[in-house]
């Protein structure tokens, strides 16, 4: 379709030259440096654009451009400097969803003005986004599923990326106390376990989309 | 395909992730969805960010044919790493 070709080529471009720049370059440092600064050019509200050209090298064909992207994400994993995206935390939800000027009388006083955020790693925004209410409509179950999937695949491409970043999740769930309401945890934790004991991708996406019938927050 | 671009130059950026809290024209083309069962949450306009993540950039190419994507020449192999990200992330300017 036409329409479809003309949204897609920017973001094919894009991710073409992200390509590029992985079969070229074997330094993950450098590798890492430049995921960053690419995060950063899409703004707070931009992640899903960051996670789209992960999406999309995890597509391509390029057996090397996928390691060294794993590669350099386990290296943000090891530094606790993941590229990351920000979501409101869920109790934080009204200052957004008002769509009208915060000021420092809507928040706990200890607020500073701002509503309360959260920079997430890919899959724990992905996991958020799904089932935490913040200042973004809710993601599908469908997209939610094919999207951890993807990117699980994707860093499986890295040994260090796929033992680092089971046990950072679980790190997360331990460490960060009221980040994530009940059934985030319950999500994360289902993705971290299956993930660890090496099943295979779709059943670890399907353990993080259904492991927890409950329904409301926490 | 729920969003339809913007022919007067919003870029692809604008096209997709404007700030999801404020409503903007694309969002206003897309259609109601069902949040999540689980969830247990109202209606909601669907996400035009999610509709980005679902979106198939092949477009009749082979999937994972990125080499066949004309780009300008690439920067130099010392190019710092601000120019491979501008190099990068221009396209969606």
């Amino acid at each position: 379709m036409l329409i479809e070709s003309h949204l897609a080529q920017p973001w094919r471009e894009s991710a073409a030259r992200l390509g590029e720049f992985l079969d070229l370059t074997a330094d993950e440092e450098r590798c890492l440096a430049v995921l960053k600064l690419l995060c950063r050019r899409f703004g707070d509200h931009g992640y899903p654009g960051f996670l789209k050209l992960l999406l999309i090298v995890g597509e391509s064909g390029s057996d090397i451009g996928k390691q060294r992207l794993s590669e350099a994400i386990a290296l943000g994993l090891r530094r606790g400097d993941v590229p990351s995206g920000v979501l409101t935390s869920w109790g934080a939800t009204r200052f957004w969803a008002a769509q009208q000027p915060l000021h420092s009388g809507m928040l706990p006083g200890n607020s500073m003005g701002i509503a309360p955020r959260r920079q997430l790693d890919p899959l724990a925004y992905l996991t958020v986004w799904f089932c935490q209410r913040t200042h973004r409509p809710y993601l599908t179950e469908p997209t939610y599923q094919n999207c951890v999937a993807r990117l699980v695949e994707l860093f499986n491409s890295s040994n260090a990326a796929r033992q680092l970043y089971p046990l950072k999740i679980e790190a997360d769930l331990s460490g960060i106390e009221g980040a994530f309401t009940r059934q985030t945890r319950q999500r994360l934790a289902a993705l971290a376990d299956s993930w660890k004991r090496g099943l295979p991708i779709d059943q670890v996406a399907s353990a993080a989309a259904q492991a927890t019938a409950y329904s409301g927050e926490p | 395909m729920k969003v339809v671009p913007d022919s007067s130059g919003v870029s692809a950026l604008d096209t997709w992730l404007r700030d999801a809290g404020v409503p903007a024209r694309a969002s206003e083309q897309a259609p109601v969805a069902t949040p999540p069962a689980a969830n247990g949450a109202i209606q909601q306009p669907r996400d035009t960010a999610e509709d980005l993540l679902v979106l198939d950039i092949w477009s009749g190419r082979p999937p994972g044919q990125l080499r066949t994507v004309d780009f300008p020449a690439l920067p130099n192999a010392d190019a710092t790493v601000q120019h491979w990200a501008d190099h990068i992330f221009s396209p969606l300017r």
